[in-house]
């Protein structure tokens, strides 16, 4: 068996940790955890919990699995293992909103049960398609009778205050978050949201108030030792959960308008027969290749992520930078029940590897690769708007996966026009010659099929 | 029974403002705290208010009744009487 490496991210809690054999995920209960983790498995909670979907199942197996790296290990547990693994910085709001009350739901069912969550980390909701569930099981913890909320803070931080941001300001909180990893504070928050926002009674207590108390007392040694002998009654910390849930529940992006993208389909140069040809052909190729993972780059509301697991792709995981788009496409799917998780992303600027060793965090890539990737009318926005080098921009994708679709827009498409209107063309490089040669030189083109009469033109291609 | 859930309130709201420590491996912060303790006293405060809702209004019926009842007393309520004498 191959040797067990452990979770870069999994390093904060004392209690266990991850570790990876393969392609099977492990986790190591030690000393400091056994009780609480025995207690919270006696109370049948973590039964009802998976069997509703709500958390990732667990098995006790073998210490010897893991070799040296169960030394210090009371018990090891194994988890399935996910698909793909997302960051809230990721997520629309559609799903930063779904993981909150999800996390809320799993908190307020553990109280009933006497049992608590350690933290609040945003990082613990993982989606499978857009259903959400809590991976980190050691966080539940026995609760004892007056405990506060020791997550409160960080809820705030990582789910509340991002999703003001959107449902407030209208701002997406992606590049924040990206940016702060650990959320949004209260006090920051707190400055830039408009005055008239404290007549939300919730914005009011858990933004400005919240920032005004630790400002006022945060400082003060004392006041923080005073703070930390109060007690909390259970009956209110149940209130401050379903509080919070039914606020949550009710926010929505401010509307700004459609963004770039959500009118996409009725807005682009293509006529109905010429999306018929490249769906079928899409199809075709997803009928070859039946991949357990679709990578869909640019997959705007997610019509081709639909149509691959319509026709045998066990799953997909689309990108986009339009929010709009993206909430759109998160909501259709949960819609439509189809495991298409649709993500945010920036392609000229990827989720980088990043945190504590710069590995808490891992870059898009280096997490998962697909079995087979989508690029639809894509490229030239790479090619063209962002100036990045065409070869570059298709060794990136084929990268990806071993085998998927890519599309050319000519320069003649209304599209690529467009994105030419106010700017010098310089890209004398960009036509279907250099494509052609860019993809050759990285795998073999199988079939290509030209779906517009401007001339763009699906290539699928192959480098197993 | 009356003066036992009231007493059972005075404690739920004692409880929510005084103390004892806890434990949290991630620093809670102290604005999160001093916020839930106010929250959750104002959560529990509405909770009495509405346990007390049926006893307020039966209170006030009370009230209201009993002022009904005095009218009745001093006569004034003949005149209603009258009304519908009068009627067809």
């Amino acid at each position: 068996m191959a040797a067990a490496a452990s979770e870069p991210g999994s390093f904060r809690d004392n209690k266990g940790r991850i570790y990876y054999v393969g392609d099977r995920v492990f986790r190591t209960i030690t000393l400091a955890g056994i009780t609480d983790f025995e207690a919270v498995r006696a109370t049948g909670l973590v039964d009802e919990l998976v069997g509703a979907g709500l958390l990732i199942a667990e098995n006790r197996v073998d210490r010897k699995l893991l070799g040296e790296s169960a030394t210090d290990a009371s018990l090891v547990i194994e988890h399935p293992r996910l698909a793909y693994i997302s960051y809230p910085y990721e997520w629309s709001f559609e799903a930063l909103k779904t993981a909150a009350l999800a996390h809320l739901e799993l908190h307020q069912k553990a109280l009933q049960k006497n049992v608590t969550l350690s933290d609040a980390s945003a990082f613990n909701v993982q989606f499978r398609g857009t259903k959400p569930i809590f991976i980190d099981s050691l966080s539940l913890r026995m609760y004892d009778e007056g405990e506060f909320w020791a997550g409160h803070r960080q809820f705030c931080e990582q789910f509340i205050n991002p999703l003001l941001l959107r449902s407030v300001l209208g701002v997406p909180h992606n590049a924040w978050y990206r940016g702060a990893m650990e959320g949004i504070s209260a006090q920051e928050l707190g400055d830039i949201l408009p005055w008239r926002s404290r007549f939300s009674w919730n914005i009011l207590t858990h933004v400005f108030l919240q920032a005004r108390l630790q400002r006022a007392s945060g400082s003060a040694h004392k006041a923080a030792k005073k703070a930390g002998t109060r007690k909390l009654a259970k009956i209110g910390f149940e209130q401050i959960l379903h509080g919070l849930q039914r606020w949550i529940s009710k926010l929505e992006p401010r509307r700004s308008g459609a963004t770039v993208w959500q009118n996409y389909a009725s807005d682009n140069s293509y006529v109905d027969d010429e999306t018929e040809r490249k769906r079928e052909f899409v199809q075709k190729f997803i009928k070859s290749a039946t991949p357990e993972l679709v990578f869909d780059i640019g997959c705007n509301t997610g019509d081709y992520s639909i149509l691959a697991l319509e026709h045998g792709a066990r799953r997909a995981v689309g990108f986009d930078f339009d929010h709009g788009a993206l909430d759109h496409a998160f909501r259709r799917a949960r819609e439509l029940d189809v495991d298409f998780l649709p993500l945010h992303l920036d392609a000229a600027n990827p989720s980088p590897s990043q945190g504590w060793l710069q590995k808490e965090r891992q870059g898009l890539l280096q997490r998962a690769r697909g079995d087979a990737v989508l690029a639809l009318a894509v490229v030239h926005h790479l090619a063209i708007s962002k100036n990045l080098p065409l070869p570059e921009v298709l060794g990136w994708i084929i990268d990806i996966a071993p085998q998927g679709v890519i599309e050319f827009v000519p320069k003649q498409d209304p599209m690529v026009q467009r994105l030419l209107s106010l700017r010098e063309d310089i890209f004398a490089g960009y036509d279907e010659e250099s494509f052609r040669e860019a993809i050759g030189a990285r795998a073999r083109i199988v079939s290509s099929s030209i779906v517009s009469s401007n001339g763009r033109t699906l290539y699928w291609y192959d480098r197993q | 029974m009356r003066t036992t859930v009231r007493h059972t309130s005075w404690l739920l709201i004692a409880c929510v403002i005084f103390a004892t420590p806890s434990y949290a491996y991630l620093d809670p912060g102290t604005g999160s705290i001093l916020l839930q303790s106010l929250l959750a006293s104002i959560a529990v405060a509405l909770g009495v208010l509405r346990f007390h809702w049926h006893s307020f209004k039966a209170f006030l019926a009370n009230i209201v009744g009993s002022s009904a009842v005095k009218q009745e007393e001093t006569g004034e309520v003949v005149d209603t009487e009258s009304e519908s004498q009068s009627g067809p």
